[in-house]
């Protein structure tokens, strides 16, 4: 059974309800005009999310380009540049896709296959394209309006990932990607609702409407269907204190305050001057365990850990409210796409300490501490790591935590006999192949016992929805047995909007489209 | 303003009142550093919890009976941390203090009589406070890993300079002064001139800077905590405690109240000791 | 005094030697680099080591101080690595809001600062000479950034007086940058304002007590004049001592009070560029940092000279 949380239920009524009323709401009317000003963590990376992971880099650069496909509210794939979902030839190893036309760039060129060909090559060469477009045998152009993708084997994934943000496949033109080659694009040229106005390093990221945008009929969900662009500018204004974010939201100075703390939840939700908003889908947090280290690879001590913590207390106490993560064994996160199973579950969240010490003692431990990395840059890591320390200490498991800055953190992460884990934010989507942790390619992924790796292996050239829900069942099975990682839940980002702020459709990543103020 | 001439003048029958007054003033202060210390020496018999003891079912509790100062985020006792907390403030602050005063008068002296070198000591210095503090210590404490006595290198390091030039100040208006050159005219030596011409007249002034160097350290290693690079974890501090606390000012007041409040009583008494002691061992208030 | 100037111009230049040296290894012992915060949280080994690569970051640590070296001498300090602008423009960018503030905050500490300090001399262990000192010592005994979160709660998310965060620039607004930059000069002039007071009181104190202004005072001088006549003069050079070290504190406590009031100064300039390993920003900003930061002592030990003749130079 899927056990849908709070909030995915809540998504499903408000889904309902703006599909049955959706004129008919009645208090707003959208109107446009204004200028939104969102209080981000800090200056973005740089605005090509084609050759970054960064969050903030996508978020922004999702108003300024498109993919040729997003995801709906739903996890759902649905085109955007494309006209409609590719047609896969039977053996899986063609896919022909057809443009919609008269889609203009914000430099008033038109979208056509050439952009798509030159986009869709970069992303193969210096991005996530890499991994999906392995089997890659050529991209055509055989009119001006289609694209065809030639491979010389099949991709399970290869539609969904088109639409995915993160190393995102966005469409620029021809031109700007000649200029660029493998550095990032300075000054992104989309086709999307919003186009970058100005960047004051180290200040704000200013967009404007981008009035040409042609936007698609279908009502909005997630990602995908039409966008109204209602606002005149968007202002990311960079504020990395978050206590000064959640001050400035309440005098007024920004309208958005898009990383609020847990904490403030129930005081945001009780507000009058301004309500919280939740995406369905977040992040996996979990224990990373490196299994470079000896002490990791003993089974028997990492399933001593798995039995001993108590997932409730640790994202209690790194994410402050309990509408803020869900509990669930999933890898992948429900109610987003199809692919969410809770096998394993028995495995998962087992606050068993009994059971723990006496597999701590048959994994023949001899006190050796655990190395614990982690960082106060990021709250919740650091959190979650006293509280399973704290955990851990009491069936006799010894730690040392080595706190240092993030960048610090990062390049111990990438030494392989410097830590044993490490607690943090792993990216979540709707299909495995998307999730770094247990893809190889990625610093620190989990290559699996022979038989997860076995059935990844098979789920990345299987296209058929059954099929591959099957294989990842099952996959998901063996990553618990082999204890992969220590998941400890799925976890949400808190936004908090100004009252006078209204959002028309429920987001999955921050968007200022289809937004309106009072 | 007439009045203001009355103590200006300090008619001899007031001397002896206002010996007592600023001895008053450095008593209360030095009390108080005392009872803070003895709070931190003790602190395991103040108080019968783990101050690092995670108790999440139990967090964020508002002051009560069983928890007089509530509890944080991590459902640990704010009273236990608090008065464990002043053990690493007194620590830091005491020894960064100690460290440059003595340092920089050594320093400042030889700058003082030995010209040459003098320079060279005074150009490090520069260079050393031309490096901007926080960064400076930001960038120690992440090359070499939050370690008590690394915060401690790293405080005394931005300190330094500052307080060589503070004593070097006084050393030049101190050395220029008749009476020293007087004395190279008499041809005493330049240990002579060091140990009984230029030392007490520079001692005021190094105490005051000791002081607010103390002070300054108490809350520079605050500052450091709320940048990211504080005290260990299994170290409870005051400064990590106020940046933890920080974010919950309205949810959970008591979590920055509390070490805020001492964090200022500890360098506020530091201070009236400072300045009490000034008036003190000022020659000219004694000879008043 | 020529020579003397000339010598100290000579000495600024070693300085920065070795400014360059420390800063350019200091920065390199410290672990990590920059491609965290470029790539992100989910970048892959390989796209790792690419730009390292492109980023020149795999040579050897003594070609790449060379290289620094070589065009810093052409008077190029480099281009940023995170924000692909050179560091000057990064720099010029930052340095208005950073000015003003400490512009404002100092002017805040020395009008408070010595005000507070002359009356709490004057009325030497009185009740006032306690309450200024206390109010004084307060402002010392406080964490800035405590202060200033406390000042947003109250001034600008409950009053609603004040904005409470961020920067307007004077030459664009000037009413509204004022807004923005009282309560950041505040929070930060205060803790200023008390070390001056202390220093102020402590050396009208030693003025008052010299034998001259006695004398002075017996010749049957206005009280006024003597007071700010003779006492005044005399104190203010170790007031301008510490005027002079407080710029320097400043620059620590600039980095707080822009990362909590959210002003795009110099301070979160080469913070952030710390915390992303933003090498040719660090190097190049503590560079100019680090040539104010003589430039204004020389300053300082010139003044001496000026307030006081006693103090001569050779």
């Amino acid at each position: 059974m899927i056990r849908l949380h709070k909030l995915n239920v809540l998504v499903l009524i408000m889904a309902m309800v703006a599909t049955l009323f959706s004129v008919a709401a009645a208090q707003a009317t959208p109107k446009a005009g204004g200028i939104l000003r969102v209080a981000i963590t800090g200056d973005p990376p740089g605005l090509d999310s084609t050759v970054t992971t960064s969050a903030i880099t996508a978020e922004i650069n999702n108003h300024i380009t498109e993919m040729l496909y997003a995801f709906d509210g739903d996890g759902i794939v649905r085109p955007m540049l494309a006209a409609a979902l590719p047609d896969i030839s039977a053996d899986g190893l063609t896919y022909t896709i057809r443009l919609r036309a008269g889609v203009m760039f914000h430099d008033g060129s038109l979208l056509d296959s050439g952009d798509v060909k030159a986009s869709l090559e970069r992303w193969h060469r210096l991005s996530y394209g890499k991994t999906v477009l392995k089997n890659l045998v050529a991209i055509d152009t055989p009119d001006a309006l289609t694209v065809v993708i030639r491979l010389s084997a099949p991709v399970g994934i290869l539609t969904s990932a088109l639409g995915f943000d993160n190393y995102a496949s966005g469409i620029y033109t021809s031109e700007q990607l000649a200029g660029a080659g493998d550095d990032p694009i300075a000054v992104p040229i989309g086709t999307g609702p919003y186009r970058l106005k100005e960047w004051i390093r180290g200040q704000s990221v200013v967009l404007e409407r981008f009035s040409e945008y042609s936007a698609r009929s279908e009502e909005p969900s997630g990602d995908a269907g039409r966008k109204n662009a209602w606002l005149d500018e968007i202002h990311f204004i960079s504020v990395p204190d978050a206590a000064t974010r959640q001050a400035g939201l309440e005098s007024g100075e920004y309208d958005v305050n898009y990383r609020a703390a847990g904490e403030d939840y129930e005081y945001i939700e009780s507000s009058s001057k301004m309500w919280p908003w939740m995406p369905p889908v977040g992040y996996n947090y979990t224990l990373l365990l490196n299994f470079n280290s000896p002490l990791i690879q003993n089974l028997k001590l990492r399933q001593a850990i798995q039995a001993t913590l108590d997932m409730d207390a640790i994202a209690l106490g790194a994410f402050g409210n309990e509408a803020l993560y869900d509990l669930n064994p999933g890898v992948l996160p429900p109610g987003f796409g199809g692919m969410y199973t809770d096998a394993g579950k028995a495995l998962y969240d087992q606050r068993n300490p009994e059971l723990g010490r006496k597999l701590l003692e048959e994994s023949g431990y001899d006190g050796t501490p655990i190395r614990w990395i982690t960082t106060r840059d990021f709250s919740y890591q650091y959190a979650g790591t006293l509280i399973a320390v704290d955990q851990l200490e009491k069936i006799g498991l010894k730690s040392e935590v080595i706190v240092r800055d993030w960048a610090t953190t990062v390049e111990t992460r990438s030494k392989p006999d410097a830590w044993e884990i490490f607690v943090g934010n792993q990216i979540s989507g709707p299909e495995p192949e998307m999730i770094a942790i247990i893809n190889p390619g990625w610093v620190n992924a989990y290559n699996g016992s022979p038989e997860f790796a076995d059935l990844m292996a098979e789920l990345r050239v299987t296209a058929d929805p059954a099929k591959r829900a099957e294989l990842w069942a099952q996959a998901q099975e063996a990553y618990y047995e082999d204890v992969g990682s220590v998941r400890v839940s799925d976890t949400f980002l808190l936004v908090a909007y100004s009252a006078k702020v209204h959002v028309q459709a429920r987001y999955i990543a921050f968007q200022a489209w289809n937004t309106w103020l009072e | 303003m007439a009045s203001e001439i009355a103590s200006v003048a300090a008619p001899r029958r007031r001397a002896g009142l206002r010996r007592l007054l600023s001895r008053r003033i450095a008593v209360v202060g030095g009390v108080l550093i005392v009872v803070i210390t003895l709070v931190g020496l003790a602190a395991p018999l103040l108080t019968p919890y783990d101050p690092n003891g995670l108790q999440i079912s139990n967090r964020l509790k508002p002051p009560s009976g069983a928890h007089p100062f509530g509890t944080d985020n991590f459902g640990r006792d704010v009273w236990a941390r608090t008065v464990f907390g002043t053990r690493l403030s007194l620590v830091v602050g005491l020894s960064t203090a100690l460290i440059t005063a003595v340092l920089g008068t050594f320093l400042a002296l030889l700058a003082g009589v030995y010209r040459f070198l003098g320079e060279l000591i005074m150009r490090v210095m520069d260079g050393l406070m031309a490096l901007p503090a926080t960064l400076l210590a930001i960038a120690i404490m992440a090359a070499v890993g939050p370690r008590v006595e690394n915060m401690v290198v790293a405080l005394s390091l931005v300190y330094l300079p500052r307080s060589t030039r503070v004593a070097r100040a006084a050393v030049l208006v101190v050395r220029e002064q008749i009476f020293v050159e007087a004395a190279i005219a008499l041809g005493a030596g330049n240990r002579g001139i060091m140990r009984r011409h230029i030392l007490p007249g520079v001692l005021s002034p190094v105490i005051v800077q000791a002081t607010y160097v103390f002070a300054t350290a108490v809350l520079l290693e605050a500052s450091l905590s709320f940048l990211g690079v504080g005290a260990p974890p299994e170290v409870p501090s005051w400064g990590i405690m106020l940046s933890e606390g920080r974010l919950l000012m309205r949810n959970a007041p008591w979590m920055t109240v509390f070490p805020g409040t001492l964090l200022a009583l500890t360098v506020l008494s530091v201070n009236m000791l400072g300045d009490g002691l000034r008036d003190a061992l000022d020659p000219k208030t004694k000879r008043g | 005094m020529v020579a003397y100037l000339l010598r100290r111009l000579v000495s600024l230049l070693s300085i920065l030697v070795v400014v360059g040296l420390v800063v350019f290894f200091l920065v390199r012992l410290v672990p990590g680099d920059p491609t965290s915060a470029l790539l992100g949280e989910n970048a892959t080994a390989e796209q790792i080591g690419a730009l390292r690569t492109r980023l020149g970051l795999d040579r050897s640590l003594l070609a790449q101080f060379g290289a620094w070296m070589e065009s810093v001498a052409r008077g190029d300090l480099g281009t940023s690595i995170y924000m692909r602008i050179p560091v000057v423009t990064a720099v010029i960018q930052r340095i208005e809001p950073t000015g003003m503030l400490a512009l404002a905050a100092t002017l805040v500490a020395v009008l408070l600062g010595v005000s507070l300090g002359v009356i709490a001399a004057i009325r030497h262990n009185t009740a006032v000479d306690y309450a200024v000192m206390v109010i004084a010592m307060l402002g010392l005994s406080l964490p800035t950034f405590w202060l200033g979160l406390l000042m947003i709660m109250l001034f600008a998310v409950t009053l609603q007086w004040l904005p409470a965060a961020g920067y307007v620039s004077i030459l664009q607004e000037p009413v509204a940058s004022l807004r923005y930059l009282l309560m950041p000069a505040l929070a930060l002039g205060f803790s200023q304002a008390a070390i001056i007071a202390r220093m102020t009181r402590a050396s009208v104190l030693d003025t008052l007590g010299e034998d001259y202004v006695r004398t002075a005072h017996s010749k049957g001088l206005a009280a006024a004049r003597v007071v700010i006549g003779h006492a005044l003069r005399n104190a203010i050079l170790p007031i301008v001592t510490v005027i002079g070290l407080s710029i320097a504190t400043l620059a620590g406590g600039v980095v707080v009070t822009e990362t909590v009031f959210n002003i795009p100064g110099a301070g979160r300039l080469v913070i952030d560029s710390v915390l992303r390993r933003d090498y040719p920003v660090i190097q190049g900003s503590v560079l100019l940092v680090a040539f104010v930061y003589a430039f204004v002592n020389l300053l300082v030990d010139l003044s001496y000279a000026f307030f006081d003749p006693r103090v001569r130079y050779q």
